[in-house]
C-alpha cells in the first residue's frame, strides 16, 4: 500500500482502485498531507521575530543559477542566529512547449519539445518518443533500444561534469572560497586529500584552486570531456543537441560495427576520470563536514525521491502502458518512490497514478473539465494528473501569498518530492531489482551500490556509493559524482549488448520504416506517457492524440518538480525547503558583505535547469544579458 | 586540451591543415533576419583554397573547440545581431583587445553551455580559452525583424548583399 493521502486503495491481485464512500476523494480539502506548520503560522512567527529584532532582512537573488538566469530566490535571513525564516523560489520565464505541440502531427513533438531545454540535448526526444510509441503501439527492436541507451549514458557524460566543474564547481573554488569563506582557507591549505591517489591533490587548497573557472585543470578537463560526450552521442544520433534521429519505435540511425567500436573507444578514456571525479567529490564533502559539521545541514532536505528509471532493457521493453511495471523494473536504474528514506514503490504505474500538479501558486488557471478518471490499466486518476492537466497562462502580479511563479507544484501521494541523478542511484540501491547482468559491473546492496570499474590507465578496481544518513548540498553533489559512472558502466554492457546483437544479426533499429510512420499513427483517440529522465532526474512526457492529431500534451521536468512554489496545503516546494533547513555558516559580522553562499551552494546542488521546467516563449525570443537564445529558447 | 588564454594550441587536424581562413556563419535558424548568418554562407558558397566556410550555430563551447582543432591564421564572422542600430546597418568590427576577465568568461561559458547562442558569446569564450585568432573580424547585420519566419526581411536582404560583399573583401 503505497499511498497515503490519495483515496486509493489494492486489491488482492494489485489493481489500484478508489475506496468507497469518500465524496469528492480528491479534494484538496479532503485527501490532505500532514503539516508541520502551516503558511500563516510560519508568516507570523516570522513578524513577531522582525518586530523584536533588526537582524532579519529579505534578500532578493536574481539570478541565482550560473545557467540561463530564470531562477529567483526570496529568502527572510535572519543574520543573528544564522538561519533562513523562509524562501520563495521563482521562475521567472514563461515558455510553451506544451502550447505550442496542440494540433499537430505527434512526430513534430519530438522536434518541438527537444527544444525546451539547451542543456538536456536528447532527453526530451527520448521522453517524447517513449509517449508517442506507447500511444501508437510501437516497440522497438532491441538494438534500437540500446542504441538509445548508449546515447543517453553519453549525454549523462555530458550533463554530469558539465554540472560539477562548469556551473557548481565555482563554489568551492580557491577564488570563491577565498572570497566567502577565507576562514577555510587555511584549513584547506593544511588538509591533507584523503582521495590524493584518486585526483593527485595533495591538499584540499590544491584541489580548490584547480576547479577555478578557466584556470583550473579540473574545470578545464571538465570541458574537455563534455566534449567527449557530445561525440559519443553524435556518432549514435549525428548531432547534439536536439538530435533527429530519434522517431516512434526506435532510432533511425545507421550502425556499424565501427560506429560501435569508435564509441567504444571514446568510452574507454572515461574511467579513469570518473575515477577522479569521485575522488574530488568526496574530498570536498569531507573536508566541508570537517572543517564545520553545519555544513552537514546545508541543503538539508527529507530523503522524498521520485523517479522514472532509466535506459530499458532491450529484451523487455514493449512500449505498452499494461506492461509497465514490468519493464520498468527491468531497467538499469529502477523507477520507484522513497519517502524519508523508504522505498515505497517500484512500479511505474504507481509513479504514474500517484503525480498530480497543482497551479494555486502559480501563473496558471485551473482548468475545467477532466478528461480521464482512469488510467489505461483501470486505476483511478486524479482530475490534478497531468493526463488531464492543461496548460492555461494567466500572467499576475507576483504575491508571495497567491502566485508567484511559472513553475506549477507537481506532487505525489500530496507529498513534496525532489528529484535528481542520484535518486536513480538511492531507489537502484534500495530497491536491489537492477536485473544482475552478466557483466556484473554494477550491483545494489540494499543501502549501497557497488561499481566495478575496468581497467583503463589504471588497474581494475571497484567503487561504492553508500546512500547518506543526512541528504543535504554536498551529498548531491557527491551522489551526481557516482551517477556519472553508474551511467558509464550502463554504457558499457548495453556496448557489450549492442555487440551480441551485431553478432547474432539482430541490427534492425526501428520498428518502422520512418517513411511509413505516418500509416502507422492512430486516428482514434489515444494516450501515451514517456517515463524517462535526464541529468537531472524524473522526466515525463503525456499525451493524449485524436484524429491523428496532439490534443493535449504535457511536461513535467526535474526542476519542476525542485523549483516548486508552495502547494494547496501550503508546503514549500524542493528549493524552498531545502533554503529553510540550510544554517547561514558565513561571516555576517558585516551585514553588508552578505552573500548567502550557504543559500547559493544549496539551490545550486540540485543543478537548477530553468528553461526547461516552464517551457514557454514568446514569439520573439528570451533576451537575457543582451543575447538571444538558441531555438531551444525562441519557440 | 582548451585552457587559459596562454595555453598552447593543439596542432589542426591533419584532413584540416591547410585551413588559413575560417569563415563562420552564427545565426538562429529560420529565427527572421537572425538567420543571415547562415544565409550569408550559402550565398558565399566556395571560396577556394585554404578557406572553410562553416556554420558555428550552435554552442560557444563547441565553437572554441572547433576553432582549436581547425588554428586558423584568421577568423571572419557573420552574424545578425540586436545592437539598437538602425534596421540593415553593416558594420565591419574587431572584437575587443582586452583580454575579459576569468568571471565575464565565466559568465559567458555558462551562458554557452545551456544553450544561448550569440556572435559575443563566440567572441568572449574563445578568448577566454585562448583560441581565438588574433586576427578576427565580424561582419554584423542589424535585423529588421527577429520573428519565426523561414525568409529575411527586404532590410536584411539588401544589407546581405553588402555584408556577402564585405566578407569577401576580407578574404580576398
Amino acid at each position: 500500500m503505497c499511498f497515503k493521502n490519495l483515496p486509493i486503495e489494492f486489491d488482492e491481485a494489485g489493481h489500484a482502485r478508489l475506496k468507497g464512500g469518500i465524496p469528492d476523494p480528491y479534494s484538496v480539502t479532503v485527501s490532505r498531507p500532514e503539516l508541520q506548520l502551516n503558511e500563516e503560522e510560519r508568516e507570523e512567527q516570522i513578524k513577531r521575530l522582525m518586530a523584536r529584532n533588526g537582524h532579519i532582512r529579505e534578500v532578493n537573488m536574481d539570478p541565482v543559477t550560473r545557467v540561463a538566469g530564470a531562477l529567483a530566490v526570496n529568502v527572510v535571513a535572519d543574520l543573528e542566529n544564522g538561519r533562513y525564516l523562509n524562501a520563495h523560489s521563482q521562475a521567472t520565464l514563461f515558455r510553451g512547449y506544451e502550447v505550442i505541440a496542440m494540433g499537430r502531427d505527434p512526430r513534430d513533438a519530438v522536434f518541438i519539445t527537444s527544444r525546451a531545454c539547451g542543456v538536456c540535448g536528447g532527453v526530451h526526444s527520448h521522453a517524447s518518443v517513449y509517449a508517442i510509441e506507447m500511444a501508437m503501439g510501437l516497440a522497438p527492436p532491441p538494438m534500437g533500444t540500446v542504441v538509445r541507451n548508449l546515447g543517453e549514458a553519453a549525454e549523462m557524460g555530458y550533463d554530469n561534469p558539465l554540472h560539477l566543474y562548469l556551473l557548481a564547481g565555482p563554489d568551492y573554488s580557491e577564488v570563491v572560497v577565498k572570497a566567502v569563506n577565507p576562514e577555510l582557507w587555511p584549513k584547506a591549505e593544511r588538509w591533507r586529500c584523503p582521495k590524493q591517489e584518486h585526483h593527485g591533490f595533495a591538499t584540499m587548497a590544491e584541489l580548490m584552486r584547480e576547479l577555478n573557472p578557466l584556470t583550473g585543470k579540473l574545470y578545464q578537463e571538465g570541458l574537455e570531456f563534455t566534449r567527449l560526450a557530445r561525440e559519443k552521442f553524435a556518432l549514435l544520433h549525428g548531432k547534439y543537441p536536439h538530435p533527429q534521429t530519434i522517431v516512434p519505435g526506435g532510432v533511425t540511425s545507421t550502425i556499424t560495427l565501427e560506429t560501435l567500436n569508435e564509441y567504444h573507444a571514446k568510452l574507454g578514456r572515461i574511467f579513469d576520470y570518473a575515477q577522479r571525479m569521485i575522488g574530488v567529490w568526496d574530498d570536498i564533502a569531507s573536508f566541508f563536514y570537517e572543517a564545520d559539521e553545519r555544513y552537514e545541514q546545508v541543503g538539508a532536505a527529507p530523503m522524498n525521491f521520485i523517479d522514472n528509471g532509466y535506459w530499458d532493457d532491450p529484451h523487455a521493453y514493449d512500449a505498452t502502458y499494461e506492461n509497465c511495471n514490468e519493464w520498468g523494473e527491468r531497467r538499469w536504474s529502477t523507477p520507484g518512490v522513497v519517502l524519508d528514506g523508504k522505498l515505497v514503490t517500484t512500479r511505474l504505474a504507481d509513479i504514474n497514478i500517484g503525480l498530480e500538479e497543482f497551479v494555486e501558486h502559480s501563473y496558471y488557471e485551473r482548468w475545467s473539465g477532466d478528461r480521464y478518471d482512469a488510467a489505461p490499466d483501470g486505476a483511478p486518476l486524479s482530475p490534478f494528473h497531468p493526463w488531464n492537466k492543461r496548460t492555461l497562462p494567466k500572467p499576475t502580479e507576483k504575491s508571495w501569498k497567491d502566485r508567484y511563479t511559472w513553475a506549477t507544484s507537481p506532487r505525489w501521494d500530496r507529498n513534496v518530492m525532489e528529484a535528481g541523478a542520484y535518486a536513480r542511484l538511492v531507489i537502484t540501491a534500495l530497491a536491489q531489482k537492477e536485473p544482475q547482468r552478466e557483466t556484473g559491473f554494477v550491483e545494489a546492496t540494499g543501502r549501497s551500490i557497488k561499481m566495478r570499474i575496468p581497467h583503463g590507465f589504471r588497474p581494475e578496481t571497484e567503487v561504492e556509493w553508500h546512500i547518506p544518513e543526512t541528504w543535504n548540498a554536498f551529498e548531491r553533489n557527491r551522489g551526481r559524482a557516482y551517477h556519472y559512472l553508474f551511467a558509464q558502466l550502463v554504457a558499457l554492457e548495453n556496448l557489450l549488448e549492442a555487440y551480441r546483437l551485431m553478432k547474432t544479426g539482430e541490427t534492425k533499429v526501428a520498428a518502422v520504416d520512418h517513411r511509413e510512420l505516418e500509416k502507422a499513427i492512430p486516428k482514434e483517440e489515444r494516450r501515451g506517457a514517456g517515463f524517462w529522465g535526464a541529468g537531472r532526474g524524473y522526466l515525463t512526457h503525456w499525451l493524449t492524440l485524436d484524429q491523428g492529431k496532439i490534443v493535449n500534451y504535457q511536461i513535467v521536468t526535474p526542476s519542476t518538480i525542485n523549483a516548486s512554489p508552495r502547494d494547496p496545503w501550503h508546503q514549500p516546494g524542493a528549493y524552498e525547503q531545502a533554503v529553510m533547513n540550510t544554517p547561514i555558516i558565513e561571516d555576517t559580522s558585516d551585514p553588508r558583505k552578505f552573500t548567502s553562499i550557504d543559500m547559493l551552494r544549496t539551490i545550486r546542488s540540485f543543478d537548477p535547469c530553468m528553461p526547461c521546467t516552464t517551457h514557454v516563449s514568446t514569439p520573439h525570443g528570451v533576451v537575457v544579458r543582451e543575447v538571444n537564445t538558441c531555438a531551444c529558447g525562441a519557440d | 586540451m582548451l585552457s587559459s588564454a596562454k595555453s598552447t594550441r593543439a596542432p589542426a587536424a591533419r584532413t584540416e591543415i591547410s585551413t588559413r581562413v575560417l569563415v563562420g556563419g552564427v545565426a538562429h535558424l529560420y529565427q527572421g533576419d537572425l538567420d543571415l548568418g547562415r544565409v550569408a554562407l550559402e550565398r558565399l558558397g566556395d571560396l577556394g583554397a585554404g578557406v572553410l566556410v562553416e556554420d558555428l550555430s550552435y554552442g560557444a563551447v563547441a565553437v572554441a573547440q572547433r576553432l582549436e582543432e581547425l588554428a586558423p591564421e584568421r577568423l571572419v564572422l557573420v552574424s545578425a545581431v540586436e545592437r539598437g542600430r538602425p534596421p540593415g546597418t553593416v558594420e565591419r568590427r574587431t572584437p575587443d583587445a582586452d583580454a575579459r576577465t576569468p568571471e565575464q568568461v565565466q559568465r559567458s561559458v555558462a551562458d554557452a553551455v545551456t544553450g544561448y547562442l550569440h556572435v559575443d558569446l563566440v567572441l568572449d569564450v574563445a578568448q577566454g580559452l585562448g583560441v581565438l585568432p588574433a586576427d578576427t573580424v565580424v561582419v554584423e547585420v542589424e535585423p529588421a525583424t527577429v520573428e519565426p519566419s523561414e525568409a529575411l526581411s527586404g532590410v536584411a536582404e539588401r544589407a546581405l548583399d553588402e555584408a556577402v560583399a564585405l566578407v569577401r573583401a576580407e578574404i580576398a
